[in-house]
Formats: structure tokens, sequence, C-alpha cells
């Protein structure tokens, strides 16, 4: 299965992303931000950052890029899977694939930690750890509708509405989390959760 | 600057500088730039072993990859413009990293502050570490360990130290060294009057008013800083770069003059060429502005369309401004027209001055003379040491910076005596950590300063590393007063002798004097960084125990003689400073490294904890907290003890101890007996209360405290 990590300018979670993407068996590029097709890959991945600095506000910048048009192709088209981590997610609300918004948390503060979250997918339910590092990762919901849920806070970090980690759009088949699945894949006393993520995503290709 | 050294210029150039050639020896032949008053000291210290020593940061050989480090202080601008002044120090030591295309994995901060509680204290602290989240979070470098020290002397003089860790394959390293025929070009942000003499303002006493030296301070970009970095990776790849250097310290006139002096060839530049942020800026700002994210090359002709062409991929601006040349001056035009044609060898080396001989103040007997004699209950001394700044948990300051970016970092920061970065590689693990111990340097800088060592290098070894080298950044007061030469002097000795007896190289450093005011002046603070290696997960050591882990005190045991000056229960409990301060055995230190790596080695280490900071109480507080468990033993001997005795068998510190945890004691102490290393058996992992001799702690209330009281204390104001 072939990957694409997106780079724009400012990304920095694009080596580790790829790292455990290529471990956990597919093939990866990384696909510029002046990239303008995406149609040769299963999936597409915006991994975290701070592109363009997040100046004016997180994923503002990034949406005017032309990937962004390409990834809008590559959805409509329902070639595969679009996966957004942390800046990648904010990038993904900012461009309106995913419903909602992400604002500054309730501390103002960026915060980083390993932190419990509830896990629930495909009928099960688990209790994982992922660390997270933001500064705008409070996830409001958009008033008409809601994406569905994949992934709670267990000691909400940031004031998410209804401890709001992660949501996922089946049908449209695009997912994003403010937890970084990458950070927990390789050694570490993390732990090894972020291996779940990225199984669910490998799943859900497999399904089509 | 001073007649003195106007007059030395002028003897050795033989004429008199015009205006802007002034303007150039004042920030080269300031402090910051040209350690005037270090640079004979720092001559005596150990360079064995170390690689690139020279270079902007100096590193260690592991297999075929060099790793570098170097530790700097951004003091002075944090103390007018604390956000921009700590955002641009970590910018500025990434820089130092990446000059030598090593690509940067780990930053790490020593923090020096006062514990006032005043307005101005809290502004500082709160400027500096979202300064610090802002800059390093943004640019994708992993914040992993350092520590927060909290002391009246800080006031007026906050110390922020950073230190950069880059790693690079050996035979990609680029020097900074220019050679004849080369092209010199900027990469970059576009130069303007920010930093403007920034070098010779921290070379100098803060004035009382120092808001009007705002100016002096750089103004960082993290999202600049990224891509910069990106760009100068790819560009060093380049077989046609010879050299780079980055724009720190009086910006462009350091980096090209060094270039060019280095590599014994001329350099010629015009500013007219050059890339600018502003109009009506003058020559002499271009060549001493300080804006940020900016780097030097050194280039072959051929090599510049591809140069510019990396530019233009990362939407960066960029210029060539000149070239090199046979002889040996630098010469700086706009146009036709020149400015300034000086010898290099006069403008990049300054006027050295002596420090020695030095005289011990008066202070040091008299400090050493003074009698502690406090006391109060155990239980009310563990409260307020548990909830005091110095030793409470630093979760609010970690847990700001992003410590897991580049998924590298291995532990949580509250379970670290040394951090473990993933150098995947090269298939091994690099450890790091950084102290210092201001208030034993105060007392005894010489055996002050090795006690400092000491303590990194049993963070290193408590945690599995074996240490590889050490970066130093030495902050002090005004070097012309004899109490600070002395100071100065001893610390340097000190670590002289030190490092030269573990064979642990000095790889690279920084000096900052003038850390003072009218009112206060800084504690004689060196602060070490030091980086180690691991080979193998199996190997690295947490300070968490386990439950039914048996707790052992390894090696010098403390009795009611032993000296404990400079002990942190002291000063939070008493307010006491002073009597003698423990001396290191390093020839024991060494043994005892060597025993901790053996029992580890047989499966005997659970988890272990160097004991510095809070003694031997402080100690098990921190790792029990990390575990999440309580305690049952005994921690004093059987005699009948005063209070006074009891605290320092608790938390007095001495030299030379670790605290292991451990499944079977008993082949434990049949080792230790062997090596003829004195033990102590302390007790067992159990529960969830702390119960020591008659006392006894909740757990999670104890550590509710210990984690939160710093936020509080900063943000309930």
């Amino acid at each position: 299965m072939k990957a694409a990590v997106v780079v724009f300018l400012g990304t920095n979670c694009n080596v580790e992303t790829k790292r455990a993407l290529e471990d956990f068996g597919f093939e990866v590029d990384y696909v510029d931000f002046r990239e303008n097709s995406l149609q040769k890959y299963d999936l597409v991945v915006l991994p975290g950052g701070f592109s363009y600095g997040d100046y004016i506000s997180s994923g503002r910048i990034a949406k005017f890029t032309p990937v962004i048009d390409a990834l809008a192709e590559f959805i409509n088209s329902q070639r595969g899977f679009v996966l957004g981590i942390c800046n990648g997610f904010q990038i993904l609300c900012e461009a309106r694939f995913l419903k909602g918004a992400l604002i500054k948390n309730d501390s103002s503060k960026f915060v980083c930690k390993n932190t419990p979250l509830l896990l629930e997918f495909g009928g099960n339910s688990k209790k994982i750890y992922l660390p997270v590092a933001h500064k705008e990762g409070k996830y409001i919901p958009a008033r008409d509708s809601c994406e569905d849920v994949f992934l709670r806070y267990l000691d909400n970090p940031n004031g998410s509405y209804n401890d709001i980690a992660g949501i996922y759009n089946p049908k449209a088949r695009i997912m994003g989390l403010m937890p970084h699945p990458e950070r927990a894949y390789f050694k570490s006393s993390f732990g090894l959760s972020g291996r779940e993520i990225f199984k669910i995503v490998k799943d859900e290709i497999k399904r089509g | 600057m001073d007649d003195f050294l106007k007059e030395q210029i002028k003897k050795r150039l033989k004429r008199t500088p015009n205006d802007f050639e002034y303007e150039l020896f004042g920030a080269m032949w300031s402090e910051h730039c040209g350690y005037l008053h270090s640079k004979k000291q720092l001559d005596k210290l150990n360079q064995n072993g170390a690689i690139f020593a020279q270079e902007n940061a100096g590193g260690v050989k592991i297999g075929d990859w060099g790793v570098f480090f170097k530790s700097e202080s951004h003091n002075h601008p944090c103390a007018v413009e604390p956000y921009q002044g700590a955002a641009t120090g970590m910018g500025g030591i990434i820089r130092d990293v990446l000059a030598l295309n090593a690509r940067p994995v780990a930053l790490l901060n020593s923090l020096k502050f006062s514990p006032s509680g005043s307005k101005k204290s809290l502004h500082i602290i709160n400027g500096v570490v979202s300064g610090i989240s802002d800059y390093g979070n943004s640019c994708g470098i992993a914040n992993v360990a350092g520590e927060v020290l909290f002391d009246e002397c800080y006031e007026n003089s906050p110390l922020v130290n950073v230190m950069a860790v880059g790693i690079a394959p050996l035979n990609k390293v680029k020097l900074s060294a220019a050679e004849e025929g080369l092209k010199i070009v900027v990469l970059g942000s576009n130069t303007g009057l920010d930093g403007v003499g920034g070098a010779e303002f921290a070379s100098k006493n803060l004035a009382k008013n120092a808001s009007k030296d705002k100016i002096h301070v750089q103004i960082g970009d993290p999202f600049l800083k990224k891509v910069l970095i990106e760009a100068t990776l790819e560009i060093l790849e380049h077989k046609g770069v010879v050299a780079c250097q980055d724009c720190g310290a009086a910006g462009l006139l350091s980096s090209t003059s060094e270039m060019a002096y280095k590599g014994k060839c001329s350099v010629e530049l015009d500013l007219s060429k050059l890339h600018l942020a502003q109009e009506n800026i003058q020559p002499w700002q271009i060549m001493l502005s300080e804006t940020q994210e900016r780097m030097v090359f050194a280039l072959e002709d051929g090599m510049l369309d591809t140069f510019f062409k990396i530019a233009e991929k990362y939407e960066l601006s960029a210029s060539c401004i000149g070239h090199t040349k046979s002889g040996g001056d630098y010469i700086i035009k706009w146009g036709d027209e020149l400015l300034a044609n000086l010898p290099l060898n006069v403008l990049c080396e300054p006027y050295y001055y002596d420090l020695e001989p030095v005289f011990e103040p008066s202070y040091i007997s008299e400090y050493k003379n003074k009698v502690f004699s406090g006391s109060c209950d155990v239980s009310e001394a563990v409260y307020k040491l548990v909830c005091s700044p110095e030793f409470a948990s630093k979760k609010w300051f970690y847990e700001q910076w992003d410590y897991s970016v580049g998924a590298r970092t291995y532990f949580e920061p509250s379970k670290i005596g040394a951090q473990a970065v993933n150098f995947y590689e090269n298939n091994c693990f690099l450890g790091m950590c950084m102290d210092s111990k201001p208030r034993k340097c105060f007392l005894d800088p010489y055996f002050g300063c090795i006690s400092t060592f000491m303590e990194s290098f049993r963070n290193l070894v408590s945690s599995g590393f074996k240490p590889l080298g050490v970066t130093d950044c030495l902050n002090f007061a005004n070097p012309k007063s004899d109490e600070v030469k002395f100071q100065f002097v001893k610390s340097i000795e000190g670590l002289a002798e030190v490092s030269k007896k573990t064979k642990i190289p000095v790889v690279s450093g920084n000096v900052s004097f003038y850390n003072e005011t009218k009112e206060t002046r800084v504690y004689p603070t060196v602060t070490l960084g030091m980086v180690g290696v691991c080979p193998n997960e199996e190997d690295l050591i947490s300070l968490e125990f386990s439950l039914g882990d048996e707790i052992v005190l390894i090696g010098k045991q403390i009795d009611k003689n032993s000296p404990v000056g400079g002990s942190l229960y002291q000063k939070v409990l008493f307010d006491f400073l002073g009597s003698e301060v423990d001396k290191v055995d390093i020839d024991f230190e060494l043994k005892l490294a060597q025993v901790v790596g053996l029992l580890k080695k047989q499966g005997l280490i659970e988890g272990a904890k160097d004991v510095s900071t809070g003694g031997v109480l402080g100690a098990l507080l921190i790792s029990l907290f990390a575990s999440n468990l309580g305690f049952i033993g005994s921690l004093l001997p059987l005699d009948k003890l005063s209070d006074s005795d009891k605290l320092k068998y608790l938390f007095g510190e001495i030299e030379g101890r670790y605290l292991i945890s451990t499944k079977d004691k008993n082949k434990l102490f049949k080792i230790l007996e062997e090596n003829n290393i004195p033990y102590l058996h302390l007790g067992k992992c159990f529960g969830d209360k702390i119960k020591f001799d008659g006392y006894e702690f909740d757990l999670i209330e104890l550590k509710k405290i210990y984690e939160n009281s710093l936020g509080e204390m900063i943000e309930d104001v």
C-alpha cells in the first residue's frame, strides 16, 4: 500500500510519521505542498507540526496550498483514506474536510503529556495512552452535526467538547486526531499504543 | 570600549581606526564575542577525546557518527525581554550545531529564577517559559531535559542557559574555515535593526532601568528557523560548500571574519548586495545586526546556482555578498566605497586579560566558619521541602515544552536522571542532562564545580549511560572584581581537574560575565551539560521502582560529622548558607560507577536514582512519586538523634551516593561487599504510605503538593 506524507513548510513530524508507516508496511513518499495530484496513493497523511508557523491560527495558511486541491480531488474521487494528526487534523478542519474546529486550549498554554484515552472503534473499546503536544487542541463541533467520535480523553488536557480527541467520517474515509500515534510507536516509555491507530487505518483501507 | 582597549588596537594596527572600524572592534573585542577575560583560563580545560572542539559546537565520536553539543547563555536579553530573549537563545544554540551539518535532535535548558514571587520575577518566569515553548515547539526539536533552580540572587539577573545536541555522520561534517577563491552567501531573514549591538550589551552590567536596552534584543521566528534548518542541511549535502557559519552574536561581522581568519585568507564584502529588512540602515548597523534566522556559507563558484535554487525551494531570501581571496584582511565596502580594511589577526584576536594571580576573598573563610544549628520537626521539614520551588516538580514547566516530537525521547521528564534519546541511525541511545550547583560553587568554587560535574556524571550513570563529554556554560558577575576572578579561576581549575581524571573532555562552552546589578550579584553558576551513550534499550535504567523492590543506598555513608554545606534543606528551611561542602573523591566515584554498571549487567537493578538535591529522602521521594508507590523502612541510625541531626541524615547532601532498587538484595550485598562499596538497606516499596522511623506520610497527598505547588506559586499571583 502506498502512503503520502504531506510536507508543508513548518511541518515537523514528517520523519517519525514516515518511519512508523514504513514499519507498518506502507510504501511511503514525502509529498511537497506544491504537488497537485495524490491519486497514486492509498493513504494520505497530514502529519503534525507548525505549518507556516501556525501564524494567524493553526492550519489557516496551509489550506491555501496546491496540495489541498489535490486532496479535495482525492477525497471526491473516493480514492483512499485520509489521516490528519495534530496540525494535520487542524488543517483538515480548517479546509472543511472534517466538521468542527480546533481552538486554543482552556489553559491557553501548550500542553505536552502522555495522556490516557478511550479508543472506541468497530464495536471494541479500549483504554490506551498517547502523547499529546499542542496549544490549539480544544475540539468544538459544528452546529449542524458531529462526525463519529472514535477517540476520547480520559483526562481532558485542553477542554475539548465531550472529551473529543479524534473523529472519523467513515463515508468520506477521513480521520483526524490530536494525539500523536507515531510517538507511541517506537522504543520508549510512552508505550506502543500508536500501533492501534495505524492498524485501524490499515484495516479501513483494506475494507475499501 | 574603554581607552585601554582603544590604545591596544591603535598599537597593533599602527594607525587610528575610522569610526566604522571602531564599531567593528567594539563588537569583536567585546567580552561576549572575544572572551577577553576568560580565554586564558579556558585554555586550561581538557579537550582530549573531543572532536572539532574549535568549531561552533564540539562533539564526541560514536562509531562513524559525531554527536555535537554546546550550551549557551542568553541571560542579559532575558532580563530585559524574557520572551524574545529565551526564544532567540534557543535559536542561537540550534544554529551552532546546525553549522556543522548536524541535525539538531534535542534541546535542554537550565533556568535560574528568583523565588520571591515579585511581579518582576513572575514576568520573567512566564516570559522565558513561553518563549522556549513557542520557539522550541514550533522548530520541532524536542526539549528533553533540564533543570530549574531558584535563589534570590537571580531576582534581577535570571540565568537562561540552553543546550542543543545534534548528530552527523563524521564524513559529512562541515567546518567553519573558508579558503581562497570562494563566494560568500547569506541565507535567511532580511537583515534589520533588531539586536544591533547585542554582543556589547551582553558584555556589561545590567543598568537599573534596562528597558531602553530592549533594542539590543533579537527577535526570533521559529517558523523561519524550521525552514532554515531544512534548507541548510540540504545545502550542506553538496561538495561545493566549503564552510558554514551561523549568524549569532555580532551577526555578519563575527561569522564572516572568523570564517576567513580560520581559513587563513582575506574576505571582501559589498554590503550593498545584502538583502535588507529596511532602508535607512547604516552599514555599521548591518555589520552588527543580530537579526535571527540567518546562515552564512562559503561556496565554490559552481555551487551558486544550486544554492539559489534551494533557497527558492524553501522560499528563503538569499544573496551573494562577497568573496575570499589570498591574504589576511577583512575588507568591507558599500559599492565602490571602502569602509574598512583590517588585518584579521587584530580583529579576531582581542586583548586577553590575565585573571591571575587570584587571592581568596574573605567571604570564603567567613562562610566556611559559619555554624549551622537549624532544627525543626521532620514532618514539618518534609512538607516544606516538597513544596519549595527548587525541589518541587517542574511539571508546570516541561508540560509546556514539546519533549516528545521526533519520537526519539525515551522517558517522561518526571522519570529521569538523564534523558535517553533514541539515536536509531547509530543503533544506540544518547543520554543527556544539565546540572548546576550555584550555592556550592559560591562556598567553594573548586569543589563546587567538581560536585556539579559529578552530579551530571551520576545522572548519566544512574540512567545506564557511559558519560562521554561535557559542555560548560559559565555564568559569573563582573570579571574586574577580585572576588569574581577568584571564583572563575577556581571553577575552571576544578573543571579541568575532574575532566582530566574522568577522561570526559570539555567539548564546547560559553562564558557569560556581568550577571549583576547594583543590588544583586549572581552566585558563580557553572552549568554543565553532559552527554553519554548506552548501546541497548535493555541497559537503560529508569528512576522508577516496582512493588516489592528492596531499596538500597550505595556509596558513601553520611554521619553526624559529614560536611553538608550548600544543602538545599538549610536554605529552604532556615535560610542558611555556609559551612563546609563535601569534597568529591573522583577515584571512588569512578569505582562506584563501574559497580553500578556491573550490578545492572547482573540484573540486580530495577530502578536507580542519584542522590543529590534533598539528600537521601529527597531522592527516595522523587522515585516513589514517579512510581506511585509507598515505602516502609528506616532511613536513620538507631542511636538517639536530635532533630537537627535527623535533618542532616535525611536531607544532607554529600557526594558519591546512589539509591537503587532490587529484587535480590542478598546477591546485591554480596557484590557490593566484594567490591568494597559501603551500602545501607533502607526498606521496601509497598502500599500507599511512606513510613520510616516513626514518621508516616500519605503518598497521594504528598505527591499532589509536590506536583502542583510550583504552578500555584507562579499562576496564583
